[in-house]
């Protein structure tokens, strides 16, 4: 057994990597710079929480994904990593002291661009032996992050300002231009690029043409009742979501729960929790609320709004199968669906108007609305009225083209596989039953052991007796 | 909002204003909301809905019961339940579940005492199982210290025991029902509990009914263990705090001791007019022997007041009439807050 293997099997007790995730700590090991391009669902984290255990050094793990870094911190400690610390905006004052003074007792610190751009923090860094410093989800730094943070721009200074240690970008979604650029905005050389298809082959691809929403929900329900469960419906609104979890109880007899910004923190566990411990068969979520558990076993994503980008897409339904069994993903496209989604993002955009208003008024507003809070940003950080003008300018021609790309994916009648690879450089010819539903083909859902069959009971709770709850909680049924 | 629970917090007695109910019920603290408050006999209510659904709709409701002729608009502001409205009310009362265990002295920090409470049970629950790796549940930075701490110094001595034993004989001092509640908020090994709305299904409650019962259910549990167990004592830590806030307590000792409204300013670099909320907001939680209000009333002052006002019920007094007087609105308040007593 070679030494990655023998670590791998030490410290996690695995025999065998996954694809790619060797070839990336080999780079590492060799002290280079490396760029891990691995589909979703190959343990990426898994990289560096190892190469940190080997090189016994912290490692430093910038994030774009505030919401969803306490998730991460607690996914590390729970496989093992008690030394992880997430640096956010939600600490106080005496709590972030607290954490500063004692960074290098922390194996893993995330935190995001914004919180380490701050100087306070970035010197407290300077005086860290950082053994790695990764970069999660890189595309973000082309895309601006997802709330488009120019923050990531500053990453370059940074990664210099640290005295350059070894850099590890990280992301299942990025085509070579984007990667080109990732390497480029960062000002790295000699680079080592680890590149892996973003193919998931064992997550069939489909798109169904619904002739009105009645239509899309009566599919919908079919699909549900048909398909084995667990699975996650994807949609735009909060509001959507809601109403076709009362839809789905009532004309499906599933267990199903929504799932967005309005629970709270500890419903928001409880739900991920009920889910990964089967207790749950449908989640209806919205793309926003990101997820902070990852469940193996889920047998289909269905998008009854279509994604508003490739890359959203393969994120959202790149949580499907991640055990490597057969599971399908699906998308219900009405047409005009893209007008909603065009609405969504423009609505997410300060527009002219806003941002005159918003730089003639900058001493007399006090609401904190995200569009206002985007400006203030850009305002504070010397950005001129014209600067902002033409940023946002771009960046909805930006979104506009990138939704432009996703309906021509959903339009697309010929290989749903092939269409999708080509927007990562990829080739693709192996169209059969267990590809897509494009070229006219029908899926082969039963060979693939997706249709529900009478085994798959669903068990409610039935347990109230408070008496015996308690005495489970304790360990004291015996 | 609620319609059931607007129509419990208006009267067929009282013109109340809406704004204000409103305001009360999410928290809001000014001296006008905490009067009126006072005035509605709804003080014990202040802040209820500050964790559940803010109070957007307000309107809509208003003119849906109206439309079902419970309630009249009294004046631009002000409703009052109409005769239909007040035997409805009168059901409902019977009927809705309303937070029954608050306070008139205290507020309790329910939220947080809550998030302590479920990462402790969780803590002990995964120990008894010998499991160590598992999602803990969210809670603040200060809070995980604590629990960490707490747990890492007793976990060797019956810690699983203790704990199991107090969650026993708390639970057994409530009804069925609400024990039942109580037991599956708990979250812990192979356990996650139920969400508001599940157990709004399980329980045939509305989940704003559920969430009062889960307010009842942890002001309990704070209180028992206030009486009943020092172990858990720690737990407590910060979670009930006066209602009256600790700068208004401040300024009221200081009135007691013989200063000034304008001396207690200076010596605390704040307005005159700050000062005086502290002292209205004592007037307005304190009993009528508590509050020296010879200290801020002369004898003059009173008999003008008792001569322009006490003909007039209290809620319809008007300020204007003190036009021709020296006596300013705070004096004018104070006085409204004496008589209330
Ligand atoms: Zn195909």
């Amino acid at each position: 057994m070679d030494y990655l293997r023998q670590n791998l099997k030490k410290w996690f007790g695995f025999d065998d990597f996954r694809p790619g995730q060797s070839e990336v700590l080999a780079a590492l090991n060799q002290g280079k710079n490396t760029f891990g391009m691995l589909p979703t669902g190959t343990g990426k984290t898994l990289i560096y929480q190892l190469f940190g255990l080997m090189i016994k050094k912290p490692v430093v793990i910038i994030s774009p994904l505030i919401s969803l870094m306490q998730d991460q911190v607690d996914r590390m400690r729970y496989l093992g990593s008690k030394n992880t610390v997430a640096i956010t905006s939600n600490l106080n004052f005496i709590e972030k002291k607290r954490i500063l003074k004692n960074l290098s007792k922390y194996s893993y610190i995330y935190i995001s661009p914004e919180m380490i751009s701050q100087s306070d923090i970035l010197e407290s860094f300077k005086k860290l032996d950082i053994g790695l410093f990764v970069i999660d989800e890189a595309h973000c730094i082309v895309q601006w992050g997802t709330d488009f943070r120019p923050e990531y721009l500053n990453l370059h200074r940074i990664i210099n300002y640290l005295n350059n240690p070894k850099v590890l970008m990280l992301t299942a979604t990025a085509s070579k231009k984007v990667r080109y650029e990732i390497v480029d905005k960062l000002g790295l050389h000699n680079v080592k690029n680890i590149v892996k298809s973003t193919n998931r082959s064992n997550i069939m691809l489909s798109v169904e043409y619904c002739d009105d929403s009645n239509d899309k929900n009566n599919k919908l329900l079919s699909l549900v009742n048909k398909l084995r469960s667990p699975g996650i419906i994807y949609f735009s609104s909060k509001k959507m979501a809601n109403m076709v979890t009362i839809f789905l109880r009532k004309e499906a007899h599933l267990r199903v729960e929504a799932y967005h910004s309005d629970l709270n923190n500890e419903n928001r566990y409880r739900i991920q929790h009920q889910f990964m411990d089967n207790q749950i068969d449908v989640i209806c979520a919205t793309s926003a609320f990101g997820m902070g558990i990852d469940k193996n076993n889920i047998r289909y994503v269905i998008h009854y709004h279509m994604p508003s980008n490739i890359e959203s897409y393969v994120q959202e339904m790149g949580r499907a199968g991640r055990d490597m069994d057969e599971s399908i993903s699906i998308i219900l496209y009405q047409k005009n669906d893209e007008i909603l989604q065009y609405n969504l993002l423009m609505d997410n955009i300060p527009d002219d108007d806003m941002i005159s208003f918003y730089y003639q008024n900058y001493n007399k507003l006090d609401n904190n609305d995200e569009q206002t809070k985007l400006l203030k940003y850009y305002y504070d950080n010397g950005y001129s009225k014209d600067d902002v003008t033409n940023i946002f300018q771009a960046r909805r021609l930006e979104q506009k083209d990138s939704l432009a790309e996703m309906l021509s994916y959903v339009l697309n009648n010929h290989c749903r596989r092939k269409k999708l690879l080509t927007h990562f450089d990829e080739a693709f010819d192996d169209h059969n039953e267990y590809c897509c539903d494009g070229n006219h083909t029908k899926l082969n859902l039963q060979a693939s052991n997706l249709i529900r069959s009478n085994n798959d009971k669903i068990i409610y709770k039935d347990n109230y007796d408070w008496h015996s709850i308690i005495n489970s909680l304790f360990n004291k049924l015996h | 909002m609620n319609k059931k629970l607007l129509l419990l917090m208006l009267s067929n007695k009282q013109p109340r204003r809406l704004k204000l109910i409103k305001n009360l019920l999410d928290g809001k603290k000014t001296v006008s909301t905490l009067f009126w408050g006072s005035r509605y006999h709804m003080l014990d209510y202040s802040g209820i809905m500050k964790h559940f659904d803010s109070i957007k709709n307000e309107d809509k409701i208003i003119n849906e019961l109206i439309k079902y002729g419970y309630v009249f608009p009294y004046d631009k502001y002000q409703y009052k339940l109409t005769n239909k409205g007040k035997t409805k009310k009168d059901s409902l009362i019977e009927s809705f579940y309303l937070p029954k265990e608050l306070s008139y002295g205290f507020d309790y920090d329910i939220e947080e005492f809550k998030s302590r409470f479920l990462l402790l049970i969780q803590v002990a629950s995964e120990y008894s199982y010998n499991n160590s790796s598992y999602y803990p549940v969210q809670a603040d930075f200060y809070d995980t210290n604590l629990i960490k701490a707490f747990f890492h110094k007793h976990k060797n001595d019956n810690f699983v025991d203790k704990i199991y034993n107090i969650i026993n004989s708390f639970l057994a001092t409530l009804d069925k029902e609400r024990a039942s509640i109580f037991a599956n908020l708990m979250i812990g090994h192979d356990n996650y509990g139920l969400t508001y709305e599940q157990l709004s299904k399980q329980y045939n409650y509305s989940q704003l009914e559920i969430y009062f019962i889960n307010i009842d259910l942890w002001i309990l549990l704070i209180r028992f263990i206030k009486n009943n167990s020092s172990f858990l004592k720690i737990l407590l830590k910060n979670i009930v705090k006066n209602k009256i806030n600790e700068s208004a307590k401040r300024t009221f000792n200081e009135l007691n001791s013989g200063l000034k409204i304008s001396s207690i300013a200076k010596k605390y670099n704040l307005k005159e007019s700050t000062i005086k909320e502290h002292l209205l907001e004592n007037a307005i939680f304190l009993s009528a022997t508590e509050f020296p209000y010879n200290k801020l009333l002369s004898t003059a002052n009173i008999s003008y007041l008792n001569k322009t006002y006490l003909q007039q019920p209290i809620d319809l007094w008007k300020f204007s009439k003190l036009n021709d007087s020296n006596i300013d609105f705070f004096k004018f308040r104070l006085y409204q807050i004496m008589r209330s007593k």
